[in-house]
């Protein structure tokens, strides 16, 4: 029986194919070695087998809509996921646990929102109702002063209610105050900040996305630039990174541009959000 | 267990964030891999969304048995059987013989390299798509032959033969193209 028929070269080839890709590391077996001495047809084949496997290869890039397309298909997935969430938890009320002291005296604080409602109805119609009753035209204005007061008062306690519920130790109820904060979100700075810190510190992703996108309402956001570019220096998730860049780069404000497009040398970011970075404010200069 | 295997578990249990870091690593390679299959460069974009789009729906379905990037090419080979059967009555494999070579421009020497480049690009295109398909698995995808008899359904022993046929052929088309062969 001839070399030839106990080594094939197909044999020579995987071998030298897995020692290019860095596979193998020892020398090619003494069988292979003899096999190819013989046959000159067979050291041509490799040959050429090693430059195609070796010749330089450029790869081309796609164009930046590919990654816009790919991140707003997660974003959309991430969504649908936190509804999901949200309805499973809703729907199996019953199997929570007991809640302990604390957590029974927090939930005072933190009633379900029909509750919310009805107590604020009550307080308004009592303050309505024990206004003092004067009988001249003066009285319009203290009247109107008192329902402003009212309303002022009736803002608070939704804030309070709202912070409390974003302070919550569960991440869906800190969904639920960020989605019931977000009346107030463009009025209330102790919203702003308690999102801000949220968005800063929470443990979970999608409360921070959550945050963000609340903050994302807010008309001017010229004063909470700093705090959104302070979080780009300790996020870590790329997630996360791209939405705050997203945010900043397309609030419509010059200065909060120039200051989010200056991170592009910010070492802390992502590979990947630095790529949207350079990308994004490619098309703004556009 | 690899990086990506852990990532992929992660992407299991939730946290779809995750896939963005293997959507950074892999996207261009996937592009060029659906570039060198013979698709224009609008649709390889389209087949890179449309199998990461995949990967997300059939995440539970991904096992740690196997590297991450085996199955992704998997599925990237199947979205491209897909749109293959969609599109059966126009053909959108770009035509070699259509396409200028760049040998055109290969009497510089600095463009030697490039040069034979573009001729192994464009003798690949020559060749019939499934010998073309396991060649650039294996050579640009540097995925291994166990990883990609798999995924084409044959044993390793047949998926050697292939190759070996798939670079016998490449060969003579390289040849022809670089006036070599005449």
């Amino acid at each position: 029986m001839s070399k030839e028929s106990i080594v094939q070269l197909e044999d020579i080839i995987a071998w030298k194919v897995q020692q290019i890709q860095n596979k193998v590391n020892e020398p090619m077996p003494l069988p292979m070695q003899q096999a190819l001495e013989v046959n000159n047809d067979w050291r041509q084949e490799l040959s050429f087998v090693e430059h195609f496997y070796t010749s330089q290869a450029d790869e081309q890039r796609p164009s930046a809509q590919l990654s816009t397309r790919f991140y707003q298909m997660l974003n959309s997935a991430q969504v649908v996921q936190e509804q999901r969430v949200h309805n499973t938890k809703n729907n199996a009320g019953e199997v929570r646990f007991q809640p302990g002291i604390w957590q029974a005296i927090s939930s005072w604080f933190m009633p379900a929102p029909v509750y919310q409602f009805a107590m604020l109805a009550v307080c308004f119609g009592l303050g309505w109702y024990l206004k003092p009753i004067d009988n001249n035209t003066v009285a319009t204005n203290h009247e109107s002063q008192q329902i402003s007061a009212l309303q002022n008062e009736v803002k608070s306690l939704t804030t309070m209610v709202a912070v409390s519920m974003l302070q919550n130790p569960s991440a869906t109820e800190r969904l639920n105050g960020i989605a019931y904060s977000a009346s107030l979100i463009d009025q209330e700075p102790q919203i702003q900040q308690t999102l801000l810190k949220v968005l800063a510190t929470d443990d979970s992703t999608s409360v921070k996305l959550a945050a963000l996108k609340s903050l994302a309402e807010i008309q001017n956001i010229a004063p909470i630039a700093d705090a959104l570019i302070d979080v780009l220096n300790t996020e870590r998730n790329p997630l996360v990174q791209i939405n705050v860049l997203q945010m900043l780069l397309l609030s419509g404000n010059e200065d909060v541009y120039l200051k989010t497009t200056n991170q592009l040398t910010n070492t802390e970011l992502s590979t990947e959000a630095s790529k949207i970075l350079e990308q994004l404010s490619q098309v703004n200069q556009i | 267990m690899t990086d990506e295997t852990a990532l992929m578990q992660q992407i299991q249990q939730g946290q779809l964030d995750k896939l963005a870091v293997l959507f950074e690593r892999h996207h261009v390679s996937l592009y060029n891999y659906f570039l060198r299959s013979g698709n224009s460069p609008a649709l390889s974009e389209d087949l890179v969304q449309e199998t990461f789009t995949k990967i997300l729906a059939y995440r539970q379905s991904y096992s740690a048995n196997g590297t991450f990037k085996s199955w992704m090419y998997g599925i990237a080979k199947n979205t491209m059987a897909d749109q293959y059967r969609g599109l059966a009555a126009t053909s959108v494999h770009v035509d070699a013989d259509d396409e200028p070579l760049a040998a055109n421009h290969s009497l510089q020497e600095n463009m030697e390299q490039k040069e034979k480049q573009s001729l192994f690009e464009a003798a690949l295109q020559k060749l019939p798509v499934e010998l073309k398909e396991s060649l650039v698995l294996s050579r640009y995808q540097q995925l291994n032959y166990e990883e990609i008899s798999t995924m084409v359904g044959c044993n390793v022993n047949t998926f050697k033969s292939r190759i070996r046929k798939a670079l016998s052929l490449l060969q003579s088309h390289y040849q022809v193209l670089s006036g070599e062969g005449e």
